[in-house]
């Protein structure tokens, strides 16, 4: 193989002189707008900075190596796992009202009077068949969650043993 | 002020999507024009923009859509092959290559 070839990429203009580039698995390298221009019409140096540099973040291949294909696929397996898992955590906001001001609380807390924060029966009536459904989903998916599942709709009579250990 | 955009070079799907661009700043309404041109109207959304640098920014916002179109469709079919094997449980990659012996020639080396 002679030269190089593009792997995908997106690119943003950062400032007059410099322009952002992001690959598939969130790498990111900011390039002069000159080097863009060689990069993208494959005449960048191979000896200059800037090709060693998108060489190693994998904006560019120059060899029949299979190494980059395979880290780059390991990398977007590992940054698109939450979509085998679906939603791993759900928190329902039942309601705003609390004495504390703990820094890492999400919600934006109101006093104990201020009942028109709470959630709804209706609200929390329509939210809990999402959750199971979230949880179905998952499960049909995974055969480890779907093995669990099964092991919690055991029979009632054996209800109370230990899971076997593997 | 409006800016005109022949379609011969520039698709329109490409110059729609530059034209989302530019909405924070205007509002932006295509219209169709004479000899398969396009026609783009932009009002400000302030009243103190002038709009003095649009066309400029435009021409070049729309050369780098271009841009992205050509690397989205050069380096298309290595994405569609990175995203199959990171969630495909089969290997896809070839690596007749890599792992050949001492005795096989895969690149033909030996004539």
């Amino acid at each position: 193989m002679s030269g190089y070839d593009l792997l995908p990429f997106r690119f943003l203009r950062f400032d007059d002189a410099r322009t952002l580039v992001v690959n598939e698995t969130g790498e990111h390298h900011f390039l002069a707008n000159d080097d863009l221009s060689r990069f993208v019409k494959h005449k960048l140096s191979m000896d200059s900075d800037a090709f060693l540099d998108l060489k190693a973040k994998h904006f560019l291949f120059d060899s029949d190596s299979v190494a980059p294909f395979e880290l780059m696929a390991t990398k977007i397996r590992s940054k698109k796992a939450f979509l085998d898992g679906f939603t791993s955590l759900h928190i329902f906001v039942v309601s705003l009202r609390c004495e504390h001001s703990c820094h890492y609380c999400q919600v934006s807390r109101v006093s104990a009077d201020r009942r028109r924060y709470d959630m709804s029966n209706e609200t929390a009536a329509r939210a809990r068949p999402r959750l199971s459904l979230a949880r179905t989903a998952a499960e049909d998916r995974d055969p480890g969650r779907r093995a669990a599942a099964a092991f919690r709709a055991r029979p009632s009579d054996r209800r109370g043993s230990a899971p076997p250990r593997r | 002020m409006t800016v005109t955009i022949d379609l011969s070079i520039y698709p329109l799907d490409l110059v729609l999507r530059t034209c989302h661009v530019f909405t924070s700043r205007c509002y932006v309404v295509p219209h169709a024009a004479a000899n398969g041109r396009v026609a783009i109207e932009f009002v400000a959304r302030d009243s103190s923009d002038s709009l003095r640098d649009l066309a400029g920014a435009f021409s070049n916002a729309l050369l780098d859509s271009h841009l992205r179109a050509r690397i989205a469709d050069e380096t298309r079919v290595i994405r569609e092959l990175l995203v199959a094997q990171a969630f495909c449980e089969a290997d896809l990659l070839d690596r007749r290559d890599i792992e050949s012996d001492e005795f096989t020639d895969p690149r033909g080396i030996t004539g």
